[in-house]
């Protein structure tokens, strides 16, 4: 990793115990610094302990744009299909080095690929062999109660069902989510929010490291 | 007129297809182009160079924007090894793949061409094969200027 690797750093605030209202519940989550500030696409999902109905596999999309992702930090749940569209119509080489899923992808100008299923939980980082400057994040989780904050820091997930749930939240830098925070979710109770505190990582000004794909490699 | 690496053929195979046998030992009766040049150390070097000036210069840069300058190094030789006979097999993206959209325009190709010329001199390869090289390169200008290619279809 190229960039400063921080762990998550506590604190998840517990909400009260009261049970949560209705068979269907909202969830408002705050993602903080350890300043308490809020932080901007952080990303947050509730895993069920109960399986997840499955639903008809979903299409994501992350394109490239000026040569940068867009989105940069994405999420989606197990068993997503995500397209990259290519919107700047010259090549870029999409990779992953990830265990989640490795992968290159050749975006010819020209021409559209098939997108890529993404069939294990993990954290996909995506960079360009041809560009140092792109970079990208992708969480492939478990469950589809997930989110990503926005400018303050917060983010609502709503129908939940009723049942016991893990709620993680992780920002760019983290190598991995932070630990789960518990929350049984019981007929009958009003909408809550939990609150977490993340030690922020520095956005990396390049791509993932690969093997003999450093950017710096002289020759 | 471009000249093409010479074909192997009979008992000269052994050793063609040996890019260390042609270049280091220098005793085959025919080293490759790549060989006579210096094989990988020369021609990595002035290929580098070359790359870092052409990235540096205004008039010429403007399609390197945020390239990862290391990886066209690496497959510039590599592609230059194939094509002079130094026995590599290129892996990297067809150079008109490569190209296409980046607006590249005939001043620049020929710019690019300027400063290779000049960084093979510095890097003492001969005059005779300074112009082999260029002429094995000549022919690809097609696939480097001006290559245009529409929007894909959209199917989502
Ligand atoms: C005969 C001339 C040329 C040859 C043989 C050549 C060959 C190559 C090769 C092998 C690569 C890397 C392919 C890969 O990444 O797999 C590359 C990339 C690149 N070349 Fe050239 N090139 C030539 C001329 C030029 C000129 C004249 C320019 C612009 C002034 C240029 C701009 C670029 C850029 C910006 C890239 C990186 C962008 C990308 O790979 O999409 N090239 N070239
Ligand atoms: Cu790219």
């Amino acid at each position: 990793m190229r960039w400063a690797a921080t762990a998550w750093a506590a604190v998840s605030i517990a909400a009260s115990t009261m049970p949560i209202c209705a068979a269907a519940a909202t969830l408002r989550i705050r993602v903080l610094d350890l300043a308490g500030r809020p932080l901007k696409d952080a990303v947050v999902y509730a895993v069920p302990d109960s399986p997840v109905p499955s639903t008809k596999p979903r299409t994501a999309i992350i394109d490239q744009v000026h040569r940068q992702f867009a989105p940069q930090v994405n999420v989606v749940q197990v068993g997503t299909y995500v397209d990259f569209p290519n919107s700047d119509n010259i090549l870029h080489s999409v990779y992953s080095f990830s265990p989640a899923k490795t992968f290159v992808l050749r975006l010819y100008a020209g021409r559209t690929e098939p997108p890529i299923r993404f069939d294990k939980p993990g954290i996909v980082v995506m960079g360009c062999q041809i560009h140092d400057s792109m970079i990208a994040w992708l969480l492939v989780v478990n469950t589809p109660y997930f989110g990503k904050t926005g400018a303050d820091g917060s983010v609502v997930l709503r129908h939940l069902r009723v049942g016991h749930y893990r709620v993680h939240a992780w920002d760019v830098g983290m190598r991995k989510a932070s630990p789960p925070h518990n929350l049984p979710i019981v007929a009958g109770a009003p909408p809550r929010q939990i609150t977490f505190r993340l030690k922020a990582g520095r956005m990396p000004q390049h791509g993932p490291t690969m093997p003999g794909m450093s950017a710096h490699h002289g020759m | 007129m471009p000249i093409r690496p010479r074909p192997v053929t009979g008992l000269r195979v052994l050793t063609a297809v040996s890019m260390l046998a042609a270049s280091v030992s220098g005793a085959s009766a025919h080293p490759s182009l790549y060989a006579q040049m210096g094989g990988t150390k020369v021609v990595a070097a002035f290929v580098s160079v070359t790359i870092d000036q052409v990235a540096a210069d205004p008039k010429l840069n403007q399609s390197f924007r945020d390239v990862n300058l290391g990886r066209v190094k690496r497959e510039l030789t590599s592609y230059i090894c194939q094509l002079a006979g130094g026995g590599c097999k290129y892996t990297g993206i067809p150079i008109r793949e490569v190209h296409a959209n980046l607006g590249i325009t005939q001043a620049q190709f020929f710019g690019l061409v300027q400063i290779l010329r000049r960084q093979m001199r510095l890097h003492h390869v001969s005059l005779r094969d300074r112009n082999q090289l260029l002429a094995l390169l000549a022919p690809l200008e097609p696939d480097v200027v001006d290559v245009k290619v529409g929007p894909p279809p959209r199917t989502h």
